[in-house]
C-alpha cells in the first residue's frame, strides 16, 4: 500500500472504466493532479490571450450602453420602452424569464447533477455557477426596472414601515421576489462555497504579496485540512439539496405570473415543468456557447473534452424533446379543454392560420422560430458527427438560444396582444431602449464572465483532482467501489 | 499504536518493494531540518514561493523564550545540518521508475535512529540579538500518495493523537476513517435554521395578511385578495418554502465557518514553505505541539515510521 507511485506517475490503467458514465476515462488518461492546479490556475496568472481582449472591449462597450439606457429610462420612465396596451409586458418580461432561465442551468449542474453523482459536471460546474449569478443579476434588472419607479422598489419586502402597508403575499409576483433573492444568494453562496479550496492553491501559488493578500482574504484561511474537509463536504452535500428543489421552484413560480391570470394562452397547468425543463435547455446551450469559446481561447481542451461536449448535447437533445412535448402538450389541451378562446389563440396566434374574418396573427412567425430553433435544431445531435464538431455546436447553441427567447416572447407577447375583446387587441413594437437594454445586458453578462474567467479558478480544481483516476486510496476501489457501479447505473444523459 | 500495526507495516512495505529497495525505504525516512530549516534544495521547486528568508528565519529563532534555549553546543550541528541537507539530491535514492525530481527527495543520509539527538533543540538558535518566543508549534509530514496519507493517518489516529489533521488538495475520501472522525454534524444546524425559516415566513404572512394584531406597532391587514381568505395556507407556500431554503443555506454557510473555525488570520502550518503544495499536489499531516501525547523525539519516531517523503518541525510565527 504504501509503496505506491505518487499520482504524478502512476501508470494508467486504461482498463479501468469509470462507471459513472459508462466511458473509459472522463479526462485524458495522462492528466496529473499538479497539471490541473497548473493549468486551472494558471490562467489567472499569465496576462490574458488575444482572444479574451477581442471579446472583452465589446462586451464592456455594450455593458455601457446597458448602462446608458438604466440612466435614460430611469430619468425619462418606462414610457421608453414600447411597452403599452395591451402589450404591458414585452421584452422586459421576456429577457428577464429568459436571463433567469439561463442561470437554471448552473444550478442543475451543480447540484442536480451532483446528487446523480454525474461526475462529467466537475468541468463545467464551476463556469455553469458562475454563469447562474451573472444571469439573475441581469434578469433582476428587468421586473426591478418594470415597477416604474425602481427607487420605490423596497416596497416589494416586508419591511415594517411607517405606511403600515405590507406587501400582498398572495401574488405570485410577490413569491417572485423571494424566489429571485432566495435563488441569487443561495446561487452566490454555493460558487463561493465551492471556490473556496481553489481560491486557497491560487493563494499558495502567489508569488506577488497583492495577490497573496486578495486571495487569500476570499481563501479564508483554507488549509486544505481533513477535519474541514469533513464538514465542507457535507455542507456542499446540503448546498446541493436544497438548490434541487430550489430551482425547481423559481422557475415554477416565474410560470406562476402567467399561469395563475385568466389569459388565453397563459392560464395553463403544464407551466411550471415547460418552463423549468425550457430553463435548463436554455442554460445548457449558452453554458456550452461560452464554454467553446472558453475552451478555445484559454486551451482547456484537456479539461473540457469531446467527451464533456458530448454529454452535454445529450442533455441538451432530451431537454429539447421534453420542451417539445410541452410545445404539443399545450396545443393538445387547447383542443381537448374545448376552450374556444383557448383554442382561437393557439390556432391563429400561434401558427398563424387565419381566424373567421380572413385576419392572420402578425407574430406566426415567431412560433416558428421557436420550434425550428428549439425542438428542430437540437434533433441534428442524434448524429455522432454533429456532438463531435465544434462548429455545429456553436451554431446549434447559439440557435438555441436565439429559439428559447423567442418561446418567452410567444408565451408573453403573443398571448397579450389578443385578448378576449378584439377590441382591445393591439400590437406591440419594441424601441431602442429595448434593444439597446437588452444588448445591453448580454454586455453586462459577457464582462462579468469574462472577468470571472480571468481572475477566478474557472474549472473546480479541487473537484477535478477528485476525479483523476488514482486519486483515492487504492483500498477504496478495492472493496467499495463494486457496490457502487450498479448504483451509478443512471444514464449519462436522460437523452440515453 | 500497537506494535502489530508496525509490524504489518513493515510487512507491507518490505514485500512490496521487492526487499532490495529494504534499506532504501529506510533511508526515505527523512530527518528534517529542524527549527523552519528548511532545505535550500527544495526552494527551486514550489512554483515560485519566494524562499524563506533566512534573515527572518534567525530573527523568528530569536524570539525563543528564553526557558528553551538551547546550550549553544547543540545548535552547531543543527546549523552544519542545512550544507548536508543540501548536498542530499546527489544521493539518488529513488528508483529510476521515479521521476520526481531528485530535489523534493528529503535528505536521507541519516538512519533516524540518528536523528533524535541532533533534533531535540526545538529551537537551536540562541537568542543573539532579541529574547524570543520560537516554540515548536506541529510537526509536519508530507507524503506523495493518497495510499500513503491513508496508512499514515491510521498510525497517528491509533497512537491516540487529537490535535492533528491530514492537509490534501482535495477531499480524500477514506480520510474519515483513517483519522477516526465522528460524522459531521453540520446537517442539524441547516435543518433547525431551515425549519426556523419555514416559521419565520408563516408567521410573518399570517401576523401581515391574516390577523389585526398589532405587533410593535405594525398592525396586519386582513385582507381578502383574488377571492382568498385571509390566512389561506396554499399562497403561503412558495414563500413559506423560500424562506425555509434561505435560511438553510445561510445558516449552512455560517454553521460551516464556525465549524471549521475560518475565516482565521494565520495558522503554523503556513510557516513551512512546503506546505504551499497541500492545495497543489501534496499530502500533509500535521501533528500540533497541544496535543498531550506530542513529543519532540516520539512524535517524530512516530511519524518517521510511517514512511513520509519529509519532515519537518514548525515553530510558531514570532509573535
Amino acid at each position: 500500500m504504501s509503496d505506491a507511485l505518487p499520482i504524478d506517475t502512476l501508470p494508467i490503467d486504461d482498463s479501468v472504466p469509470i462507471e459513472d458514465i459508462g466511458e473509459r476515462h472522463l479526462m485524458p488518461a495522462d492528466m496529473t493532479i499538479s497539471e490541473v492546479t497548473n493549468l486551472v490556475a494558471g490562467v489567472t496568472e499569465r496576462p490574458a490571450p488575444r482572444g479574451w481582449w477581442i471579446l472583452f472591449i465589446p462586451a464592456v462597450m455594450l455593458a455601457g450602453l446597458m448602462f446608458a439606457c438604466l440612466g435614460y429610462l430611469v430619468s425619462a420612465g418606462t414610457g421608453v420602452w414600447g411597452n403599452n396596451a395591451p402589450v404591458y409586458w414585452a421584452w422586459d418580461i421576456t429577457n428577464f424569464v429568459w436571463w433567469i432561465g439561463i442561470g437554471h442551468a448552473g444550478t442543475l449542474i451543480s447540484a442536480i447533477l451532483f446528487l446523480f453523482r454525474q461526475k462529467w459536471r466537475t468541468s463545467i460546474n464551476r463556469f455553469a455557477e458562475a454563469m447562474t449569478v451573472f444571469a439573475v443579476l441581469c434578469a433582476a434588472i428587468f421586473p426591478a426596472l418594470h415597477t416604474g419607479r425602481p427607487w420605490l422598489d423596497y416596497y416589494l419586502f416586508p419591511i415594517p414601515n411607517a405606511m403600515n402597508v405590507w406587501p400582498n403575499f398572495k401574488s405570485p409576483l410577490m413569491w417572485d421576489v423571494f424566489a429571485v433573492n432566495t435563488y441569487l444568494t443561495i446561487s452566490v453562496v454555493f460558487w463561493y462555497v465551492g471556490l473556496i479550496p481553489d481560491l486557497a492553491t491560487i493563494r499558495d501559488r502567489s508569488t506577488n504579496l497583492l495577490r497573496k493578500r486578495i486571495y487569500g482574504f476570499f481563501a479564508l484561511g483554507w488549509r486544505g485540512s481533513h477535519r474541514h474537509w469533513q464538514h465542507y463536504e457535507r455542507a456542499y452535500l446540503i448546498f446541493a439539496a436544497i438548490s434541487t428543489p430550489l430551482v425547481l421552484s423559481v422557475h415554477s413560480v416565474v410560470s406562476f405570473d402567467f399561469a395563475t391570470s385568466v389569459i388565453p394562452g397563459w392560464h395553463t397547468t403544464i407551466f411550471p415543468p415547460y418552463f423549468v425543463t425550457g430553463a435548463v435547455f436554455s442554460g445548457f446551450a449558452l453554458v456550452m456557447t461560452l464554454m467553446l469559446i472558453v475552451r478555445a481561447v484559454f486551451g482547456m481542451h484537456r479539461v473540457v473534452t469531446l467527451k464533456h461536449l458530448d454529454l452535454m448535447t445529450k442533455f441538451m437533445l432530451a431537454t429539447s424533446m421534453l420542451v417539445g412535448y410541452a410545445y404539443a402538450m399545450e396545443f393538445f389541451v387547447a383542443w381537448y379543454s374545448g376552450n374556444p378562446y383557448e383554442w382561437w389563440h393557439f390556432y391563429h396566434t400561434r401558427i398563424g392560420l387565419a381566424d373567421s374574418t380572413g385576419q392572420r396573427s402578425p407574430y406566426f412567425w415567431a412560433w416558428l422560430a421557436m420550434v425550428s430553433c428549439n425542438v428542430g435544431v437540437p434533433q441534428i445531435f442524434w448524429f455522432k458527427f454533429a456532438r463531435r464538431s465544434i462548429p455545429v455546436m456553436f451554431v446549434a447553441t447559439l440557435l438555441i438560444n436565439v429559439g428559447m427567447w423567442f418561446e418567452r416572447f410567444v408565451i408573453i407577447v403573443l398571448s397579450i396582444h389578443r385578448d378576449y375583446l378584439p377590441s382591445a387587441w393591439g400590437i406591440f413594437h419594441p424601441t431602442l431602449v429595448d434593444m439597446g437594454l437588452y444588448l445591453g445586458t448580454m454586455g453586462f453578462f459577457l464582462t462579468l464572465f469574462l472577468l470571472f474567467v480571468r481572475w477566478l479558478p474557472m474549472f473546480a480544481i479541487a473537484e477535478l483532482k477528485g476525479i483523476l483516476p488514482g486519486a483515492h486510496p487504492s483500498h477504496l476501489h478495492d472493496h467499495h467501489e463494486p457496490h457502487e457501479a450498479p448504483a451509478g447505473e443512471l444514464s449519462p444523459a436522460p437523452a440515453e | 499504536m500497537s506494535e502489530d500495526d508496525d509490524k504489518k507495516l513493515d510487512d507491507d512495505s518490505s514485500s512490496s518493494e521487492k526487499g532490495a529497495s529494504e534499506p532504501f525505504r529506510k533511508k526515505t525516512i527523512v530527518g528534517m531540518a529542524p527549527v523552519g530549516q528548511t532545505p535550500k534544495e527544495t526552494k527551486g521547486t514550489l512554483m515560485g514561493m519566494p524562499a524563506i528568508d533566512d534573515a527572518q528565519v534567525e530573527a523568528d529563532k530569536q524570539e525563543k523564550p528564553a526557558a528553551e534555549e538551547k546550550p549553544a553546543a547543540e545548535e552547531k550541528p543543527a546549523a552544519e545540518e542545512k550544507p548536508a541537507a543540501e548536498e542530499k539530491p546527489a544521493a539518488e535514492e529513488k528508483p529510476a521508475a521515479e521521476e520526481k525530481p531528485a530535489a523534493e527527495k528529503p535528505p536521507a543520509e541519516k538512519p533516524p535512529a540518528e536523528k533524535p539527538p541532533a533534533e531535540k533543540p526545538p529551537a537551536e538558535k540562541p537568542p543573539a540579538e532579541k529574547p524570543l518566543a520560537a516554540r515548536p508549534a506541529l510537526y509536519l509530514a508530507e507524503f506523495e500518495t493518497p495510499d500513503a496519507i491513508v496508512h499514515a493517518a491510521k498510525r497517528v489516529r491509533d497512537a491516540g493523537y487529537t490535535k492533528w489533521d491530514c492537509h490534501t488538495p482535495y477531499a480524500l475520501h477514506g480520510l474519515d476513517d483513517a483519522m477516526g472522525l465522528t460524522p459531521t454534524k453540520i446537517g442539524i444546524i441547516s435543518f433547525i435554521f431551515g425549519l426556523t425559516g419555514v416559521l419565520a415566513a408563516f408567521l410573518l404572512m399570517y401576523a401581515t395578511n391574516a390577523t389585526d394584531t398589532s405587533v410593535m406597532g405594525f398592525a396586519g391587514y386582513r385582507a381578502i385578495i383574488g377571492g382568498k381568505p385571509p390566512g389561506a395556507f396554499p399562497s403561503m407556500v412558495p414563500i413559506i418554502f423560500e424562506f425555509g431554503i434561505l435560511l438553510c443555506g445561510l445558516s449552512t454557510l455560517f454553521g460551516l465557518c464556525g465549524l471549521v473555525k475560518l475565516p482565521r488570520h494565520n495558522h503554523p502550518v503556513f510557516s513551512s514553505e512546503r506546505f504551499a503544495r497541500a492545495t497543489d499536489d501534496r499530502y500533509f499531516i500535521s501533528i500540533e505541539a497541544a496535543d498531550d501525547r506530542f513529543d519532540l523525539e516520539d512524535t517524530r519516531a512516530l511519524l518517521e515510521s510511517t514512511d513520509p517523503s519529509f519532515l519537518e518541525l514548525v515553530e510558531e510565527d514570532a509573535a
